[in-house]
């Protein structure tokens, strides 16, 4: 294990190792402090970036991106009221008073630095000492389990993600139906390629990606912001770097939503937004003074912004040793893992225990980047956030255009994103979410395999999957969230209707 | 069996919106307005989209993004010319030092050029 732990230090620390992190963290900083580019689209667009490199850069790439984006959303929640990313909306609570109504910017933003950094390296402390055990764990898995935890992962998505079940089911059915084309790796039958050559090696994720995430974000952005120009950040920051009574008084906040964001990020179908809602409210809860809440509490902005850099780790630790994504950021993670060939699962810690550290290591010191960015640079930072949409929107546009060509060298690609991204424009506008759709497409050739293989080895006896209790539990959970959200407000109802007799 | 589920979900989908709509009839806002401009300003990108696909397997890359680009900022309502000028030139020129000079790629060339 030493051994394994010194290799993943080695290949992270490195000039262009450390090099590959410190751009991921500045790239994502810049996504997350502009209102509109989220961390999903900044990793999306950035990915053939990072495919174009060395293997291991690539992956340490992605995760600076990751954390980055994150915390550059807290930015823009203190400077202009508005969330960079959606897991900063609780951020703006109390950010924006500390900073505009006791002009203390530089205060509230050291405030979420420091949170930020400490829920990061928490979270990345949880996956270091977690996943090996999961793995172990993991490693009875047969194909039976992995079919049933695909099934769970998708399934999970599709039920929380979107506000309607059945459009996140849909959406999930979408996915799942994309990843069906091209050639059958089983029987090599041809499926929906229409004979086409370009179809017959199936639909390749990235284009899908960019055009879901990226490009659908950028019309929308245009759709929405026009003819109302996003405001400037007017304020001038006092200091950067933290005091000690902050940090004091904040510790317990830290702590908890630390822990609270690790367990949140580690659910499939939970993301940040989420874990910083429930930091928020936790912070909010245990406080001493809980009517300073929404008037500039320090530890209302320590609680949300821990609690969702610790959702970075969390939701690496499925990711790594059961191959199941999260939520949209982790699975691009997932799909640029595989493209780098890194394929994350049991087997991965058992036989290349070097890359789990890497990324490890590499999460650490994304964050310790983090940090250094957060205190160095943050009056460029916020000097960035003015940047007008006019010039970012054709920004992003050419990006999706060139990302999406220079994976593949097919224009047909750059063609199948300009469509994608239209449909996404529309799914979008319509309150889809597109999470499912990419779980479906990245999970449904996984999912497929293992079906068949299950089947294989049962001789054809599909009861396989509910004699073996790991599967079988899965596979109910799996079910129970996709019926849940239908009988739930039944039963309430029911259960009211009677109360209301009893008493009445 | 993906397809029909998919057309069971939109049945399922469309008897609820229709019974919902009952309800509360006209009192939402649709989804999506296609009267806004901003919806409008997004068909009209839609148009250029193809257009950027038609230029560009003729005459390339650089040429096509050079036109995307200022056609995207006028269709956004920009008109100063040299806002404009300078944000085409800097995209291209900064797409062209990540992709080709840094990662090596070789951008789309056209018919023509």
């Amino acid at each position: 294990m030493l051994t394994a732990f010194s290799a993943g230090f080695a290949s992270v620390f490195t000039p262009m190792g450390l090099l590959a992190i410190l751009g991921g963290v500045l790239c994502g900083i810049f996504v997350g402090v502009m209102p509109g580019l989220s961390s999903v689209m900044g990793m999306s667009i950035m990915l053939p970036v990072a495919l174009a490199m060395d293997g291991n850069m690539g992956v340490l790439m992605m995760l600076g991106i990751f954390c980055g984006a994150i915390y550059g959303g807290s930015i823009t929640a203190i400077m202009i009221n508005t969330p960079g990313t959606a897991n900063s909306a609780a951020t703006c609570l109390d950010g924006y008073p500390m900073g505009h109504k006791y002009h203390q910017p530089g205060r509230a933003i050291s405030i979420s630095t420091t949170a930020s950094t400490f829920g990061g390296l928490f979270s990345a402390l949880m996956l270091l000492w977690t996943s090996p055990i999961l793995s172990n764990f993991a490693l009875k898995f047969s194909a039976q389990e992995s079919f049933a935890l695909a099934l769970f992962g998708i399934s999970i998505v599709a039920s929380i993600s979107s506000e309607n079940v059945l459009k996140g089911i849909m959406g999930a059915l979408i996915g799942l139906l994309l990843a069906t084309v091209g050639v059958d790796t089983t029987t090599g039958a041809y499926r929906y390629t229409f004979d086409t050559v370009y179809l017959t090696g199936g639909i390749s994720n990235i284009p899908v990606l960019i055009g879901l995430f990226a490009f659908s974000q950028g019309l929308i952005n245009i759709a929405d912001s026009y003819g109302n120009p996003r405001g400037k950040v007017t304020q001038k920051l006092e200091r950067i770097l933290p005091t000690k009574e902050d940090m004091i008084y904040c510790l317990p906040t830290f702590i908890r939503s630390s822990i609270i964001g690790t367990i949140i990020g580690a659910i499939p179908g939970t993301g940040g937004d989420i874990a910083s809602w429930v930091g928020y409210n936790e912070a909010k809860r245990w406080s001493k003074h809980p009517e300073k809440f929404g008037d500039g509490a320090p530890d209302g902005i320590a609680g949300p912004e821990a609690a969702n850099n610790a959702v970075s780790g969390g939701a690496l630790i499925p990711l790594l040793s059961l191959s199941i994504p999260g939520d949209a950021c982790t699975a691009i993670m997932l799909g640029a893992l595989m493209m780098l060939g890194i394929t994350p699962g049991p087997l991965l810690m058992s036989e290349s225990p070097d890359k789990v550290y890497m990324i490890v290591i590499g999460l650490f010191f994304a964050n310790i980047f983090m940090a250094i960015c957060g205190f160095g640079g943050l009056k460029l930072f916020t000097k960035i956030a003015s940047v007008p949409e006019v010039i970012l929107n054709p920004l992003i546009f050419v990006f999706c255009f060139v990302g999406t060509f220079a994976v593949n060298h097919t224009v047909q690609d750059i063609y199948l994103m300009i469509v994608c991204g239209i449909l996404g424009f529309f799914l979008i506008k319509m309150k889809f979410s597109i999470p499912p759709i990419i779980l479906g497409m990245i999970l449904g050739g996984i999912l497929e395999r293992n079906f068949r293989r299950s089947l294989v080895l049962s001789g054809g006896d599909w009861t396989t999957f509910f004699t073996r209790p790991i599967s079988c539990t899965f596979i109910i959970i799996a079910i129970l969230s996709l019926i849940y959200p239908f009988v739930f407000p039944k039963i309430k109802a029911y259960l009211a209707a009677r109360r209301e007799e009893k008493n009445g | 069996m993906l397809c029909s589920g998919l057309i069971l979900c939109s049945v399922i989908l469309l008897i609820q919106t229709l019974l919902e709509s009952r309800k509360a009839a006209g009192k939402e806002e649709p989804l999506i307005d296609f009267h806004s401009p901003g919806v409008h300003c997004v068909f009209l990108i839609f148009a250029i989209m193809i257009a950027y696909a038609v230029i560009m397997s003729l005459f390339g890359f650089i040429v096509a993004t050079l036109l995307f680009v200022v056609a995207v900022m006028l269709a956004m309502g920009e008109r100063r010319p040299v806002w404009i000028g300078l944000t085409t030139v800097g995209i291209t020129v900064f797409i062209y030092t990540v992709f080709t000079v840094i990662m090596g790629v070789v951008l789309p060339q056209g018919r023509f050029f």
